[in-house]
């Protein structure tokens, strides 16, 4: 019966932009807010596309990112570690 | 059965396959078996050329087009999102309250929104604060599912199988109301009380809620306002159409009409939020079903139910909610409202009321019995899986099933004392 229900699951995916849509607006009232930036390959690295691209996937960066927001907000707005 | 008739049947039974399993989308299944209708009804002489325009009841789709407009358009105000978000902040970080207060807004929303975008909705905010208060996000959001199936069973435009009933049958919104709203609204607590037995365990520790501003999500007041104002026109004009003497559709086309002009919301954006898999689905079922009608097969089936009733209605009546039910546990409750309609039509009761209530009652408690039972358990199932959950079958089935039962079971009681079927 699971590998039926599987199989229908897979089929019946559907989309669900609303519901990302959604959150992002009760996250940014009541969760933790999230921004998305546009970032453009460096111009000095166009033999890297592949590898920029796969960096939205790349939990280490992510993690990078994060930390460099964290920085610039306590240097821009004072805040003490 | 004669060949041609039996030739229909098959179209009708591989078209619900088609819908059940998802082999092609539900849109493409019901168009395929539209055209197949179309061309064995043409070739067999069951309808001409000409007729087969009035096998499909515009009414209907009026009614939801115009349904779906004025609410996609007020959707976009926030006027829901600040409903939900008042929500969480009168829970005060109870978890029961939390539990029911969703579980009810839910039921409540989805009274007006149709069902997917209720539950899309409802499920961000249970998703969002369940994180918040690090809770486990299955109860909250399974309850939610289950509550937004059961919410709207009581209004002419609820579902899209109550709108399909009360056109065909002429029960207006005020008769839905009065026939049905007294059994929702005990449904609801019913329900409650049944999904917090079983959830009880799982709704963790009460912790304090982060201060907020339900009001920061509405971004242009003036926009708020007004769809506000139309909700409110909206509604009031469905109380009073019946003393107008137009059908629900007109109201709900002509508000759509003065949303999309008032809103200065583009209206090419406003068309592409529309379910048009619904609207599709809906129109080559029209067909499906119509080209069963007119072999005489479904006034057979009339017969035949009448008969094993023994022209007994408060067995007609039990025999019609019990079977909707289970067979919209199965496959898409607008499917089995098109197929009971006719035969519903077909059984000439003293007692009309009593069977379309109990059409309208069956039709749309079967709807989350199983994860297969609705677009609400698939996208609730869905959502949670985007979330990291994994809901099985077998888990969703003990919930959902049983709730079905528990609601089913009541409804028979209420249609029984309501219509006063007893003695």
């Amino acid at each position: 019966m699971s590998k039926v229900w599987d199989w229908i699951k897979a089929r019946r995916e559907r989309n669900l932009t609303k519901y990302e849509e959604a959150k992002k607006d009760f996250e940014r009232v009541i969760g933790r807010p999230s921004i998305e930036i546009v970032l453009e390959l460096p111009p000095s690295m166009e033999d890297l596309k592949a590898e920029f691209q796969s960096l939205k996937d790349d939990e280490e960066f992510i993690s990078e990112v994060v930390k460099l927001a964290e920085r610039y907000l306590r240097s821009k707005y004072g805040r003490q570690e | 059965m004669t060949s041609e008739s039996g030739i229909f049947v098959i179209i009708y039974l591989l078209t619900l396959l088609l819908v059940a399993t998802e082999m092609v989308p539900m849109s493409v299944a019901a168009l395929i078996g539209a055209l197949l209708t179309i061309w064995f009804g043409l070739s067999y002489n069951i309808f001409s050329y000409n007729d087969m325009a009035s096998l499909i009841d515009l009414k209907v789709i009026g009614l939801l087009l115009g349904t779906m407009i004025v609410l996609e358009v007020t959707y976009r105000s926030g006027i829901f999102h600040l409903i939900a978000l008042y929500t969480i902040k009168l829970s005060r970080g109870d978890p029961r309250l939390l539990f029911a207060i969703t579980s009810f807004t839910a039921a409540g929303v989805s009274m007006l929104l149709s069902d997917s975008t209720a539950l899309l909705m409802m499920a961000a905010a249970v998703i969002t604060i369940s994180r918040v208060m690090e809770y486990d996000p299955t109860p909250y959001f399974i309850s939610a599912a289950i509550m937004i199936n059961l919410g709207g069973t009581s209004t002419l435009i609820g579902s899209v199988s109550n709108m399909i009933i009360g056109v065909e049958s002429g029960l207006g919104f005020t008769e839905f109301i009065k026939y049905l709203t007294p059994c929702e609204f005990a449904l609801w607590v019913l329900t409650l009380l049944t999904l917090y037995f079983l959830y009880r365990p799982r709704l963790g520790e009460k912790k304090p809620v982060p201060e907020f501003n339900p009001w920061e999500n509405v971004r242009d007041m003036r926009f708020f306002t007004y769809s506000a104002l139309l909700l409110v026109i909206f509604i009031g004009l469905f109380l009073i159409h019946e003393s107008l003497n137009i059908g629900p559709e007109v109201i709900a086309l002509g508000c759509a009409v003065l949303a999309l002009a008032v809103s200065g919301i583009d209206p090419s954006e406003v068309f592409r939020s529309l379910d048009w898999e619904t609207i599709f689905f809906l129109s080559g079922f029209f067909f499906i079903v119509g080209g069963l009608e007119e072999t005489g097969l479904l006034l057979q089936l009339s017969q035949g139910i009448f008969n094993i009733a023994g022209g007994n209605i408060l067995l007609a009546v039990v025999l019609t909610l019990w079977l909707s039910g289970l067979v919209s546990a199965i496959v898409s409750n607008i499917a089995v409202a098109l197929t009971f309609v006719p035969v519903i039509k077909g059984v000439h009761s003293f007692n009309p009321v009593a069977l379309w209530s109990a059409l309208v009652l069956g039709t749309n408690l079967g709807g989350a019995a199983t994860p297969m039972s609705g677009i609400v358990c698939v996208m609730a199932l869905n959502a949670l899986k985007r979330e990291g959950v994994d809901v099985s079958f077998a888990d969703f089935t003990k919930v959902g099933g049983l709730t079905t039962l528990v609601q089913l079971g009541f409804s028979t009681l209420y249609v029984i004392l309501r219509f006063g079927l007893v003695g």
